[in-house]
C-alpha cells in the first residue's frame, strides 16, 4: 500500500512537471524556440515537480482515511527513560524553566520514577556555564524530589550536538531502555512521554518514535506567522508524509524517543573525509540517524496523532535565515552520504528532497533570469515564409495562462483546502472559528508571498557560498532574539534590494512585457528592509485586532506544561532581577572589593 | 544557612549531578562506499592473472 501511495504520488508530480513543460514548450514555440527556452523547460519542470511533491503531501494528509489507535502497552511501565536535553550556550534560565516544567508535568503521571532528566551541556562560554551550575542547584532544590536530573558538561564539544548525545550514550547508555532527545526550547507534556513509551513498548521493532511538535510563544507578526503555518498546516502535510514513508520515517533531531539498543547499534556517526562544508561533522544528523536505523532493519516513524510537544521557532526573518543557512549546508552535505551503502530507497529520496529543498531557490531564480534574457535573444520572425501573404506567429497566451494558474495552484491550492477541510470536519472552532481561520490564511498567503521572494534569495546565497567552501559553522541558536531595527535589516539585506533593483532594470530593458510578472518577485526585494524590519514588531497586536489572527489551539488554551514554565520562568527572572541588584548593592557598597574581585 | 555553608551546598548539588557510569558501545558507522576498489578490482585481477 505504501509502495503503491508513493508511485502514485511520484506519478502526479512527474505529470504535474510534464504538464507544464508542455504548455512551456508551446508558450515559448510562438516566436521559436532558442536553446535558453529549453533550459528554462528543464528548470521550470524540476520546480514544478518540486512544488507538485509538496502539494501531493497536503492531498494525502487530506484524502486518507484518518489511521485507527496505534499500538500501546497497557498497565504499568517497567522500562527506564531518560530525557536528554542537551544544551550549548543557551540562556539557563530559560532552558532549565523548560526541565522544571516538564519534570512537574511527569511527576503529575504515575511513572515519574522511571523517568531521569539528563542535561548535557556543550557550552564554551565561560559565564553561561557558571550559570548554569548556579540554575541547575535551584532546579534540583525545586524539582529533584520528583525525577533524578543529571547534568554535565564537556570541555570541548566535538561532534557538537550529536556527539554530545553520543557521548552520553557511550558513558551512561546502558541504564536506560530509551532515550527522549530534546532541544533547549523543546517542551513535553509528562503524559506524552509516557504515551511514547507505551508506543515503544508495543511494537519491539520500532527504533524511534517522532512526534510533530507545535511553535509555541511566538511573538513578532513573522513568528505568530510561521506559528500559525505550523500549528494550521503541518498535521496535514506530516499526516501525508506519515502516509508516504511507512516505517522509514523522518528524525527532526528533537521530540523524539528512542530506543537506546537500537540508536547505539546503528548512530555512530563517522567524520566525513575532507573540510566543511561538505567534510567534517555531519550537521543534519538527524536525517543521517533516521536512514541508519531504518538500513539496520529498525522502524521510524512519525505520530503527528500525539499532542503535547512543543517547541519555540526564530522570531525575525533574519534568525529564521540564519537557521536556514546551517540546515542548507547540512542538506547539502547530505549529498556525500547519498551512495552510503544498504540505505533504503526511501532514506536516498528523502537525502534529495532535503538537498531540493535549497536548491530549488537557485533553479527558480535562473528560471527568472533566463525569462528576463530570453526575449532579447528572439529571432525576428519570418513573416513570409512563403511568396504571398505574411503569415504572423499564434501567440499562445492561453498556455501562459494555464501555466500560472497551474503553479500558483500547487502553491496555494493546498493551503485553500485545508482551510475548506478545517470549515467541513469543524477544525476551524480550535483557530477562533472558521472567519478568523479564514482570514489567518489569507494574511499568511500574502505574507508568504512576500517573503518567499526574499528567502529565495537569502538561499539561493548559500547554495552558492557553500558550493564555493564557505562553513557556516555551528552558532548557537538565538532563541530570545527580538526586533530587527531598520539599520540591523538594512545591514542584512541591502544586497536582496539591489538585486531587485537589477531584475526590475533588467526586465525594463529586455523584458518588458513581463514586467508587472517580474515586479511580484522583485518589488518584495528592493523593500526588503522594510519588510524584514516590519515583520519583527507588532506580534501581540494581531491579538487584539477586532479579527484576532494567527489564533492556535496553543495560544487559545494553553496546555499545563506550557504554564507551568512559564510560570517558573517569571518566577526565576524576577529572582535573576534581586540577585543582580544585590550584587549591584554589594558593589556599590564596597567598591575597592568589586574592583578586586573583576 | 551563612554564604559558606550554601556555596557548599550548591558545590554538593553538582557534583551529585554527575552521569553515572553506565557505558554502551556506539559503533562508527559505514557511510562510504568504496568506488575506487571497486572499479579497480576487475583490472587488478586481471594484472594478476598476468
Amino acid at each position: 500500500m505504501v509502495t503503491l501511495r508513493r508511485a502514485a504520488s511520484a506519478l502526479f508530480a512527474l505529470a504535474m512537471a510534464l504538464t507544464a513543460s508542455y504548455l512551456a514548450i508551446g508558450y515559448f514555440d510562438s516566436d521559436g524556440l532558442q536553446w535558453l527556452d529549453l533550459a528554462r523547460v528543464v528548470l521550470l519542470a524540476l520546480s514544478t515537480a518540486w512544488l507538485a511533491w509538496g502539494a501531493v503531501l497536503a492531498l494525502n494528509g487530506l484524502f486518507s482515511l484518518r489511521r485507527g489507535r496505534v499500538p500501546r502497552l497497557r498497565g504499568p511501565i517497567t522500562v527506564r527513560t531518560a530525557v536528554v536535553v542537551p544544551v550549548y550556550n543557551e540562556d539557563p534560565v530559560k532552558s532549565f524553566s523548560h526541565v522544571a516544567a516538564m519534570v512537574k508535568s511527569i511527576g503529575r503521571t504515575s511513572f515519574a520514577s522511571q523517568f531521569d532528566f539528563v542535561i548535557l551541556s556543550d557550552t564554551t562560554d565561560q559565564r553561561i556555564a557558571a550559570k548554569e551550575e548556579f540554575w541547575l542547584v535551584r532546579l534540583k532544590t525545586e524539582v529533584s524530589h520528583i525525577c533524578k536530573i543529571f547534568y554535565r558538561r564537556r570541555p570541548s564539544n566535538p561532534g557538537k550536538k550529536a556527539g554530545n548525545i553520543a557521548d552520553f550514550i557511550k558513558t551512561s547508555g546502558a541504564l536506560y531502555d530509551y532515550l527522549i532527545i530534546l532541544d533547549a526550547d523543546s517542551l513535553m507534556e509528562g503524559s506524552t512521554m509516557v504515551e511514547m513509551v507505551r508506543r515503544m513498548e508495543a511494537d519491539p521493532q520500532l527504533g524511534l518514535l517522532q512526534t510533530l511538535p507545535k511553535v509555541i510563544r511566538a511573538r513578532s507578526f513573522f513568528g505568530r506567522a510561521i506559528q500559525f503555518s505550523a500549528s494550521y498546516y503541518s498535521p496535514i502535510y506530516a499526516q501525508g508524509l506519515a502516509l508516504l514513508q511507512g516505517t522509514e520515517g523522518p528524525f527532526w533531531g528533537h521530540n523524539a524517543i528512542t530506543r537506546t539498543r537500537a540508536f547505539a547499534q546503528s548512530c555512530g556517526l563517522p567524520q566525513l573525509p575532507g573540510k566543511p562544508p561538505f567534510g567534517g561533522h555531519i550537521l543534519s544528523h538527524d536525517f543521517v540517524e533516521a536512514a541508519l536505523l531504518a538500513r539496520n532493519g529498525w522502524k521510524v516513524r512519525i505520530d503527528p496523532d500525539l499532542r503535547g510537544s512543543f517547541e519555540e521557532g526564530p522570531d525575525n526573518v533574519i534568525d529564521y535565515a540564519k537557521r536556514d543557512r546551517r540546515w542548507c549546508q547540512g542538506n547539502l552535505q547530505h549529498s556525500r552520504i547519498l551512495p552510503a551503502p544498504g540505505l533504503k530507497r526511501w532514506s536516498r529520496f528523502v537525502f534529495v528532497q532535503g538537498i531540493m529543498a535549497y536548491v530549488s531557490a537557485p533553479l527558480w531564480a535562473l528560471f527568472l533570469a533566463a525569462s528576463i534574457i530570453a526575449p532579447a535573444m528572439t529571432v525576428i520572425p519570418d513573416y513570409f515564409p512563403a511568396p504571398g501573404l505574411p503569415v504572423f506567429p499564434k501567440v499562445e497566451t492561453a498556455n501562459a495562462l494555464a501555466l500560472l494558474t497551474g503553479v500558483v495552484g500547487l502553491l496555494l491550492g493546498p493551503k485553500l483546502l485545508i482551510l475548506i477541510d478545517g470549515m467541513i470536519t469543524g477544525r476551524n472552532r480550535r483557530f477562533g472559528g472558521s472567519i478568523r481561520a479564514f482570514c489567518s490564511v489569507v494574511i499568511e498567503i500574502v505574507c508568504t508571498s512576500v517573503l518567499a521572494p526574499i528567502m529565495m534569495l537569502f538561499q539561493t546565497r548559500a547554495v552558492l557560498e557553500i558550493l564555493a567552501g564557505a562553513d557556516a559553522g555551528w552558532p548557537a541558536a538565538n532563541r530570545e532574539a527580538g526586533r530587527v531595527s531598520l539599520s540591523e535589516a538594512w545591514a542584512a539585506s541591502w544586497w536582496v534590494m539591489v538585486v531587485g533593483l537589477i531584475t526590475i532594470g533588467a526586465a525594463y530593458r529586455l523584458a518588458p512585457d513581463y514586467l508587472i510578472f517580474v515586479l511580484l518577485v522583485a518589488g518584495p526585494q528592493v523593500v526588503a528592509p522594510f519588510v524584514i524590519s516590519g515583520t519583527s514588531y507588532a506580534g501581540q497586536a494581531l491579538r487584539r485586532a477586532p479579527v484576532s489572527l494567527f489564533v492556535t489551539p496553543e495560544e487559545l488554551t494553553p496546555s499545563q506544561v506550557m504554564r507551568e514554565q512559564q510560570n517558573v520562568l517569571v518566577r526565576w527572572r524576577a529572582d535573576t532581577v534581586e540577585l543582580s541588584d544585590s550584587i549591584m548593592a554589594e558593589q556599590s557598597e564596597d567598591p575597592a572589593e568589586a574592583r578586586t574581585s573583576r | 544557612m551563612s554564604s559558606a555553608e550554601e556555596n557548599l551546598r550548591a558545590h554538593h548539588i553538582v557534583q551529585q549531578s554527575a552521569l553515572p557510569a553506565a557505558p554502551m558501545a556506539m559503533p562508527e558507522q559505514v557511510l562510504s562506499r568504496r568506488w575506487r576498489g571497486f572499479l579497480l578490482r576487475p583490472f587488478l585481477q586481471w594484472l594478476a592473472l598476468r
